[in-house]
């Protein structure tokens, strides 16, 4: 159970930015580090030489001159398989690796540095691993439990990876919710006592839209769409190609781009998106090498043009929300913009146009699904207790039937949490095991549905075929992760499951990672102080080198040998241990050796500098 | 096969304060959830059963038990009572659907009635398949000719035609909502949903 001042963490895990948010009796507020707005890019640096890694604008900084060993998007790859994410993969210029498990049966996309493969809830932990330190510095506790918010329209095995790397982090992820959702949490109050809502959430790399209704502080989805490929990633991406299109036209088709000026066309093509949510054009300047550069002035008119296609999407699955939601665009009572992506003028013109409505901005578009973490957690530990979130199950969840076809359980849109019970038989006599093929998705055949496992019942007592009644529970959680339990009713026997997911960690792989990771936080750590302890060193000898120098004649010859020779030691030890306890102590040694020395310099510069 | 499930009962009062219980899922009184069996979705709702129901007050008493055993509000209660919020929970989301939709409210009290469901019995009125045929032929015939003024003309004719169903199946449903139901009503209620079917689908090919 919980201490009563336990704080439950609220925390946006995002493709390009992820902030953490912590609520009490006044509300909710991001975490601001020292000088900074809060915001963390979701951005992992792998320094070359020493092994250190690095998390956020330092390792953003350096992504043009380390493009292979900065990752970046790690979201994009959740709970995915090498061949789901086949798209991505010229966009991302580190290494893209197929991570098989023990046993054969799962493939992981997962991204290798170093020679290290690193499986994508390993590097969302090291970012969350980051917040949980910024939020522990600025409350000045420690921290274990948080409220992640993933897309609406993440299935279960991306829902199950966020979970994971929560664990690898040394967190205990009390609740996935939804963006979307959340964002209209952290409105919460200030929305109307009774009214219809959508949030239109177009974020780096993943777009929801959900339509709610609100009444007396309970928060209904009535559907959700969306579209987990597709965010201002996409937008970066078209003024890339409209770029690089032009710069093959004037140098030849067979110009190619290595890593580092990829990475450069990725920050300049940001940069021109960003200010062209200002500005009417923006100017892009790269070098091709050889003396080649590309100038280039880009309008806001051939930007929209570029992207309009991207938004018309969006607006598709806007449409469709509103269709399964039995509701028109006049139904709507306000229309909440969510994400930076929806900073660019033509998305806020488009949506405005479909719903009849400006949308509502009071929040920061960036800052308010971390703030709506936070309520839910306030929520959940119990500190309050006026807002209730309904939230639903973006997919349809089936299972395999005979010849391929999908038999649909819980269907799209149902209010979570929520359950389903199926009735399974053996098909030969004596059959022990049972294997259900579990998917999600809308469509007919289940090759074309996301496959989430399988699922192999054991322990069903031995009978005549067609005997066993199993009864199986499918239950979709209050997360939205699927849990499934079942029954053997003739016997009564609980029959045991086994869960092998498609694209996903078992729990035995978590826990090693999750200690793997401590490890590596420990050495990590190592690797800091002995950075800064040899500076320190260096300070300190040079500044003795200097006393010497000054009032070096003051002391016996014997004192002065011994301080040139710990000098000289040390120089050397700072150069080859690895071990920061030892320079720590061999430097104090060191402290004390010269402290008469330093008491005579300090004499002497008062001596020279009276007054 | 299908059976009489009007004899389904939910237990009245709570057996911790021996309150009476406004829904057989949790006790107002010491917020104490119940574990129950198999209960009509009405009962749990706490509702009468009947097909006519207010949408308004139907949502409302949904809002307030959601309120009352969401799993959110038990995540400092022991194991047992979180795993009990999560599944009464289920079973109130189900109901609430299930009752929400006057079709799917239908569906269920015929069932309840102990009449048979859609893959038993297939059964449409009279005549309906005839003119089904009739009219998807019609559709097509249109739609390859882009005779938008005709396909204009079967929508309404479709509309009318659902609308008299959906009022043979209010008439119908009213009546299976009693226990002394008789069996050519479910008979006639269960050709009648059928027949809704036929009219959805075809207006969802326009």
């Amino acid at each position: 159970m919980s201490e009563p001042d336990d704080v439950i963490l609220g925390i946006d895990l995002g493709t390009t930015n992820s902030l953490v948010a912590w609520a009490d009796d006044r509300g909710p507020r991001i975490v601001r580090g020292e000088g900074t707005d809060g915001v963390l890019p979701s951005v992992i640096g792998f320094e070359p030489g020493n092994g250190r890694i690095v998390v956020g604008a330092e390792a953003r900084a350096h992504a043009v001159e380390r493009p292979e060993t900065t990752v970046f998007s790690v979201k994009r790859l959740m709970g995915r398989g090498l061949a789901d994410v086949a798209e991505d993969v010229p966009w991302l210029p580190y290494r893209l690796v197929q991570r098989r498990s023990d046993d054969g049966q799962r493939d992981i996309a997962a991204v290798e540095v170093h020679g290290r493969v690193y499986t994508p809830p390993e590097l969302s932990a090291m970012i969350l691993r980051e917040l949980k330190q910024q939020a522990e510095r600025h409350l000045g506790r420690p921290v274990r439990r948080a409220v992640i918010t993933t897309p609406a329209y993440f299935d279960d095995a991306q829902r199950q990876a966020t979970r994971d790397a929560g664990r690898i982090a040394g967190l205990e992820v009390v609740r996935i919710v939804n963006e979307p959702t959340a964002a209209a949490l952290a409105y919460g109050l200030d929305l109307a006592e009774r009214a219809r809502i959508a949030v239109y959430d177009l974020g780096g790399g993943t777009f929801d839209v959900s339509i709610l209704q609100l009444r007396g502080g309970v928060f209904e989805v009535l559907s959700t769409r969306g579209n987990t490929h597709l965010g201002g990633d996409d937008f970066d991406r078209e003024l890339i190609k409209l770029l690089q299109d032009e710069i093959r036209q004037q140098h030849g088709q067979t110009i190619q781009f290595p890593p580092s000026t990829q990475q450069a066309f990725r920050s300049f093509a940001e940069a021109a998106k960003i200010s062209l949510s200002t500005d009417a054009q923006a100017t892009v300047e790269i070098d091709l090498g050889g003396g080649r550069l590309y100038h280039r002035t880009i309008t806001r008119e051939e930007f929209e043009a570029r992207i309009e296609p991207r938004v018309q999407e969006t607006l598709v699955c806007c449409c469709r929300a509103l269709v399964d939601a039995k509701l028109e665009p006049k139904d709507l009572d306000q229309v909440i913009l969510v994400g930076g992506s929806t900073r660019v003028p033509l998305v806020r013109r488009r949506v405005e146009q479909l719903f009849g409505t400006a949308p509502y901005t009071a929040l920061n578009p960036e800052e308010v699904v971390a703030l709506g973490a936070a309520v839910q957690a306030s929520i959940l530990a119990g500190t309050r207790r006026d807002l209730l979130l309904l939230d639903v199950t973006p997919l349809s969840l089936g299972i395999e039937t005979m010849g391929g076809a999908v038999s649909k359980l819980i269907l799209r849109n149902t209010t979570i949490p929520c359950e389903s019970h199926e009735m399974f038989t053996t098909f030969v006599d004596g059959q022990t095991n049972v294997k259900i093929h579990v998917v999600q998705g809308e469509r007919e055949l289940a090759a074309d549905c996301r496959s989430l496992g399988q699922f192999e019942l054991r322990g069903i007592p031995p009978m005549p075929a067609g005997m066993a009644k199993i009864e199986v529970t499918f239950l979709i959680d209050a997360n939205g992760i699927l849990n499934v339990s079942a029954i053997e009713q003739r016997s009564d026997t609980e029959a045991s499951i086994q869960i092998i997911p498609a694209h996903g960690l078992t729990p035995n792989e978590v826990d090693r990672m999750e200690l793997a990771s401590y490890e590596h936080a420990r050495e990590d750590m190592l690797a800091h102080r002995l950075v800064d302890l040899r500076n320190q060193v260096e300070f300190d000898t040079t500044k003795t080198e200097q006393m010497l120098a000054k009032v070096g004649n003051h002391i016996d010859a014997g004192q002065r040998d011994s301080i040139v020779r710990a000098m000289q030691q040390l120089r050397t030890l700072a150069g080859q241990t690895r071990d920061p306890e030892r320079l720590h102590q061999e430097l104090d040694a060191f402290g004390k050796l010269t402290v008469r020395l330093a008491e005579l310099a300090v004499a002497q510069t008062l001596k020279e500098q009276p007054e | 096969m299908s059976q009489d499930r009007s004899d389904i009962a939910a237990p009245s009062k709570c057996n911790q304060c021996d309150q009476p219980l406004a829904s057989p899922l949790v006790c107002q009184h010491c917020r104490r959830l119940v574990d129950i069996g198999q209960t009509d979705h009405f009962a749990l709702l706490g509702l009468e059963r009947n097909y006519d129901l207010s949408s308004e007050l139907l949502s409302e008493h949904f809002v307030a038990l959601s309120r009352q055993v969401h799993p959110d509000y038990f995540s400092d209660r022991s194991g047992g009572q979180q795993r009990l919020a999560m599944r009464n929970s289920a079973r109130l989301n189900q109901a609430y659907r299930m009752l929400r939709d006057p079709f799917t409210r239908a569906e269920y009290l015929l069932e309840l009635a102990g009449g048979r469901c859609s893959a038993e019995d297939r059964s449409v009125p009279a005549n309906l398949l005839t003119e089904a045929m009739q009219l998807r032929e019609q559709i097509e015939e249109a739609k390859s000719q882009a005779d938008d003024a005709t396909l204009v003309d079967i929508r309404k004719d479709l509309l009318a035609r659902r609308d008299h169903t959906d009022e043979q199946i209010r008439l119908l449903a009213r009546r299976a909502a009693h226990t002394d139901v008789s069996p050519e009503v479910l008979r006639d209620l269960r050709k009648q949903l059928n027949a809704f079917r036929y009219f959805a689908n075809l207006l969802e090919q326009l």
